[in-house]
């Protein structure tokens, strides 16, 4: 008798656990997650769907309705829900993040991340997740992907070799070195009739970025009120000391540059042209990290293409809010939402299912194993949008071994000294309106070598002045500080 | 007063102009409409031609080489897609135009008549509608949660039917038309306002029905961005949309040449249809308009029917 | 039977009747005043927005004010000054292309023979009114890019350097009023070739009758049909005389910095301005400010040609 009421102690024993264990799912109440990102609603989408709901109601009682949207409708969208204060769950955000976290749009999610984002934590690096912190507390998601500045441009060696131009200052150790080599380069390629369209490529304000590194406050490197990043970049600045960066020698320098070649004719007359890789063009400029897509576009245009990297790699954080999702503030379980995003992590095959659909419906292994989509696309979705970029598998655009490459550039990635800063604007809303004013009026025009350095570089600075420049940068400088101190970095 | 037989000055009339005059017009009405024409030829042109001679030539009245592409690239959505969208369209715009030109078209008799005591008031009670707006933040909040119109398609038809520009043209149409003598003598026989305005005004103002008709009926036809804005289901879409996101997502490139230089920038403007899609979107909104054009272009260019006009 | 004996004869009718006519004419209006009060009115009330800072999370109505604050960024900015002036200057240049273009235009359209040739130049200038701004921004590169652009091309097979007009702000003016021109010229048309149809054949035959010429039947009947139509039209204008169409002064100039002082006007000011900013309650002021000038500018407008000839006047 003993014997079996100790037997049946012992069932009830382990019975409670497992009854415990299996009733984890079933003990949440179902739920649908709506989702607001980017895409396209291709023909195979509800199949997906369906798959997907499989996963999550079995894995924790969930549904999913997506909404998927183009950037531009999803901006608008997005902006409308936030002041209707429309119910959903999660959403894609970029550029906007500060402004909607004042405006109270987001959850925060440091506890529910602890909770239920276990593989985010430890996935992620902490940089990744101080970028985003805003006030002490972090309201979305980033995609860990390559976000970051990595300015190159394309060099077209046919067309050297045709025109019997050297090109061995592309590997050239020394930053500037490179730079004046280029600018000889275009030069001597212009005078030797290489072009196919009177010119090589357009410059703009991003090679200038590029060539030196820095941190804007605003998020906007259009927009006065930098600091340096880096060791090799603007000289004659302390570490996390605001200047105007176009009040500088340096940027004196590459205005005088492009109108160099401008004159030579080595540049478009229009601010709209661009050279074009598909007409051959000896020089185009490109924003890819880790040089990814060079492969793809030498296969396409079938020439033998080589990257001038301007500068090294960085990473800002505006970079890092280029994609990211956050959980509403008016969800009904912010929780489950946190799974899902957590699973996209997790789940190797839950990634790929999510990113491009069923296996051998929307999409196949190429002899390299890769995952090629099926030709029309049946389902689209815009994939560098999404959570669990590099636990998805790399498809045909990408290199087959992405997450190495990944990895090393990762270690070289020279990150801002600042991630994480959020400008609050309103106290200087009125110098910079005026000084936004001005830069649109000049900035493209110098940078890109159709205006006259020698007149117009003056009223420039002129502009900016008059503007209040000096007062937006003294409040950045003021506002840096005071969050450095709160951060712990400095004194 | 009864209609005068025609002179022995032959077809034009003692109403015409002189045949010297005559030409001198006709000669510079050619050079606008071939100014008119020639661009939009150059736009129809370009829709069918493919996109690498487009980079590698410009555009061109004879392009090396002719494609379809642009059109499959907009009509990615499956076939049926395309068909409940021009569905919706039209149903739209045909229920939309006949009760908006309804409900205008009695609010700008009212205004129009002299007895009105409310006249001015309710002339100025609509006008004032276009210069002041709440902005979008306002009517999306007002349209979503007062009246729950979310992903509802009457979002399109509803806050249109009423615009105080066509309302305003309408009443000058009614008021300039000099309709006193004809109304006072219904009246004298008894007739309410209501009849008068149906059984004498309406068939007598056809230019005017006409012209605002037309225009409503082409504001119907292009709506895209309230579809953006509320609608879900791709069962709602109208053409119009499903034909502008493609074009939308060009401009907000083009407005922010910062994310050209980014990644995702980059990833988008390969995703984008190209110059000659851009074109076969405009040959695409106005081929249709062009087709149903000369049903209402007949009631404003006089002479067509001559006097069967005033009925 | 002259009119005034006909108004003698409806009021002796009587109140009671009037007030039956009054009472079927509210019935009429009434579809429409209870959609504007909807969608017009009701959304209306946002206005405030524009004296607020918009907290999403209480509300329009009770998110904290903020007084006169979103207007500053405006008010002391040089630029937005010199906008004004462009905005204005553009509007009274379209105003006058925009009405005395298609009047002329109508006109002629109706005195043209034959007939079919008429209907063909109706038809063919309404087309441009269908093309967006974008694609003509588009066309109009093709033709004047000094890179690649009709003029371009002519310019370097004669060995001479381009003209780069998307640099010289000179031109631009007269392009961009061109390019309005173009657009609207046919469409705007309707509305006038509309009222002239309904313009009785009686006048002009007693006209004739009467021996006046076609200058002279244009001059006393066509026109002062014409005329409450082209002040309507233009007291609307004058409405909207504080705002321009983005999409005219931004994609048709390329957004080229060197051409601002000429293509900058009020709306692509905002846009610069307030591009990263999200912030609803400054572009809602910067439209309460074109609504409230163009709202006085209207009064004022209207009071004017009350003055001058009271049945003209809109209200």
């Amino acid at each position: 008798m003993k014997k079996l009421s100790f037997l049946i102690a012992l069932i009830m024993l382990l019975a409670i656990p497992s009854a415990m264990i299996a009733a984890d799912a079933s003990k949440l109440e179902p739920y649908e997650i709506v989702w607001y990102t980017l895409g396209t609603e291709r023909e195979g989408h509800q199949a997906v769907i369906d798959k997907i709901n499989e996963y999550l109601t079995e894995k924790f009682n969930a549904t999913l309705k997506m909404y998927v949207n183009t950037n531009n409708d999803h901006l608008q969208k997005l902006q409308l829900l936030v002041s209707a204060r429309e119910k959903f769950d999660i959403c894609f955000v970029s550029g906007q993040y500060a402004n909607y976290v004042s405006q109270e749009a987001f959850y925060p999610l440091k506890d529910l991340l602890q909770e239920h984002g276990k593989a985010l934590l430890d996935t992620y690096p902490q940089n990744l997740w101080d970028s985003v912190t805003i006030n002490n507390e972090i309201y979305a998601v980033p995609v860990h992907k390559y976000s970051c500045s990595h300015y190159y441009f394309i060099i077209n060696m046919d067309a050297a070799k045709k025109a019997g131009v050297d090109t061995s200052w592309i590997n050239a150790e020394n930053k500037m070195e490179r730079w004046g080599s280029f600018v000889d380069y275009v030069l001597k390629m212009k005078e030797a009739g290489a072009d196919t369209n009177g010119y090589i490529t357009s410059l703009g304000s991003q090679p200038f970025t590029a060539l030196y590194p820095n941190e804007a406050m605003t998020g906007n490197s259009a927009d006065p009120g930098v600091v340096i990043l880096g060791d090799d970049t603007f000289q004659g600045f302390e570490r996390n000391q605001v200047f105007n960066q176009f009040a500088t020698e340096e940027f004196a320098g590459y205005v005088r540059d492009a109108y160099k070649l401008a004159q030579a004719g080595a540049l478009p007359l229009d601010p709209e042209t661009n050279a074009k890789l598909d007409q051959h063009d000896p020089v185009v400029s490109v924003q890819d990290s880790m040089a990814k897509r060079l492969a793809g576009y030498e296969k396409t245009y079938g020439a033998d293409f080589e990257p001038y990297f301007i500068s090294y790699a960085f990473q800002t954080t505006d970079k890092i809010y280029g994609a990211m999702n956050a959980i509403s503030d008016t969800s009904d379980d912010p929780a489950r939402a946190m799974m899902f995003i957590n699973a996209l992590i997790e789940d190797r095959d839950f990634a790929n299912l999510v990113f491009y659909g069923i296996e051998g419906v929307n999409w196949n292994r190429n002899a390299d194993g890769q995952i090629q989509m099926t030709d029309p696309k049946t389902y689209a979705m815009t994939t560098w949008s999404l959570p669990g970029f590099l636990t998805a598998e790399p498809d045909i655009s990408l290199p087959i071994d992405m997450v190495d490459r990944y990895n090393a550039f990762a270690k070289e990635l020279v990150p801002a000294d600042n991630l994480g800063f959020a400008l609050d604007e309103s106290p200087i809303m009125i110098e910079l309106a005026a000084i936004r004013q001005v830069v649109a009026e000049y900035l493209e025009p110098l940078t890109k070598g159709l205006a006259n350095p020698d007149t117009e570089l003056p009223k420039f600075l002129e502009g900016l002045q008059a503007a209040g420049v000096d007062t937006a940068i003294a409040e950045m400088q003021r506002q840096l500080d005071a969050w450095r101190v709160a951060q712990g970095y400095d004194k | 007063m009864k209609k005068q037989p025609k002179t022995s000055l032959g077809k034009r009339g003692a109403l015409g102009i002189s045949t010297g005059a005559n030409a001198v017009i006709n000669v510079i009405m050619v050079l606008i409409s071939l100014s008119c024409l020639l661009p939009i030829l150059l736009i129809y042109v370009s829709s069918f031609t493919a996109e690498s001679a487009i980079r590698a030539h410009g555009f061109s009245l004879f392009p090396k080489e002719w494609s379809l592409s642009a059109y499959q690239m907009l009509f990615e959505e499956s076939l049926a897609q395309i068909v409940v969208s021009y569905r919706n369209t039209a149903v739209l715009t045909v229920v939309g135009t006949v009760l908006s030109l309804f409900i205008m078209t009695m609010y700008a008799y009212a205004i129009s008549r002299q007895v009105f005591a409310a006249r001015k008031a309710l002339t100025f009670f609509a006008y004032f509608t276009m210069l002041f707006s709440g902005g979008l933040v306002p009517s999306y909040i007002v349209n979503t949660t007062i009246f729950g119109l979310r992903d509802n398609m009457l979002v399109l038809l509803l806050p249109s039917l009423v615009g105080a520009y066509n309302i305003i043209v309408l009443r000058t149409f009614f008021s300039s038309a000099d309709n006193t003598p004809i109304i006072e003598a219904a009246k004298v026989d008894g007739a309410s306002e209501f009849r008068i305005y149906g059984q004498i005004i309406l068939p007598i103002s056809k230019p005017a029905l006409a012209t605002i008709g037309l225009f409503t009926a082409i504001a119907y036809f292009s709506k895209w961005f309230e579809v953006m804005l509320y609608i879900d289901s791709k069962s709602k879409w109208t053409i119009q949309y499903m034909l502008q996101r493609v074009m939308q997502d060009i401009q907000y490139l083009r407005a922010n040449p910062d994310l050209l230089m980014s990644e995702e920038g980059a990833e988008m403007l390969a995703n984008l249809p190209n110059e000659s899609a851009k074109m076969a979107l405009t040959v695409l909104t106005m081929t249709p308009v062009l087709a149903f054009y000369p049903y209402f272009q007949k009631y404003f260019v006089k002479g067509l029917t001559l006097g069967a006009v005033k009925g | 039977m002259s009119s005034n004996t006909l108004h003698r004869a409806s009021r002796r009718r009587g109140l009671s009747l009037r007030t039956t006519e009054n009472l079927s004419l509210w019935l009429m209006a009434l579809p429409a005043i209870v959609l504007f009060l909807c969608f017009a009115y009701l959304p209306m009330t946002g206005v405030v927005l524009a004296f607020k800072s918009f907290r999403p999370k209480h509300g329009i109505f009770l998110s904290p004010w903020v007084g006169l604050k979103n207007f500053e960024f405006m008010f002391r900015n040089a630029t937005f000054w010199m906008t004004v002036r462009n905005t204005l200057l553009y509007n009274v240049a379209f105003m006058v292309i925009g009405i005395v273009g298609p009047l002329v235009f109508a006109i002629a359209l109706n005195e043209v023979r034959p007939k079919g040739a008429a209907r063909m130049y109706q038809t063919l200038t309404i087309m441009p009114h269908f093309v967006s701004y974008v694609v003509v921004s588009v066309i109009v590169f093709a033709i004047l890019s000094a890179d690649s652009g009709i003029l371009g091309n002519l310019y370097k097979q004669r060995g001479q350097q381009p003209i780069a007009f998307y640099s010289e702000p000179k031109y631009w003016p007269w392009i961009l009023s061109g390019v309005y021109l173009w657009k609207n010229i046919g469409y705007s048309s309707i509305i006038f070739l509309g009222t002239i149809t309904g313009i009785s054949d009686e006048f002009y035959e007693a006209a004739v009758i009467d021996g006046a010429t076609k200058w002279q039947q244009i001059r006393h009947i066509t026109l002062p049909f014409l005329k409450p139509m082209v002040v309507v039209l233009t007291i609307m204008r004058v409405g909207q005389m504080f705002s321009s169409n983005f999409d005219l002064f931004y994609q048709v100039p390329m957004n080229s910095g060197q051409l601002y002082s000429v293509t900058n006007t009020i709306n692509v000011f905002v846009y610069n301005t307030l591009r990263n900013s999200n912030n609803v309650s400054l572009s809602s002021a910067v439209g309460f400010v074109q609504s409230v000038a163009g709202f006085l500018l209207v009064m004022g407008t209207n009071q004017v040609i009350r003055m001058i000839d009271s049945d003209l006047a809109m209200f």
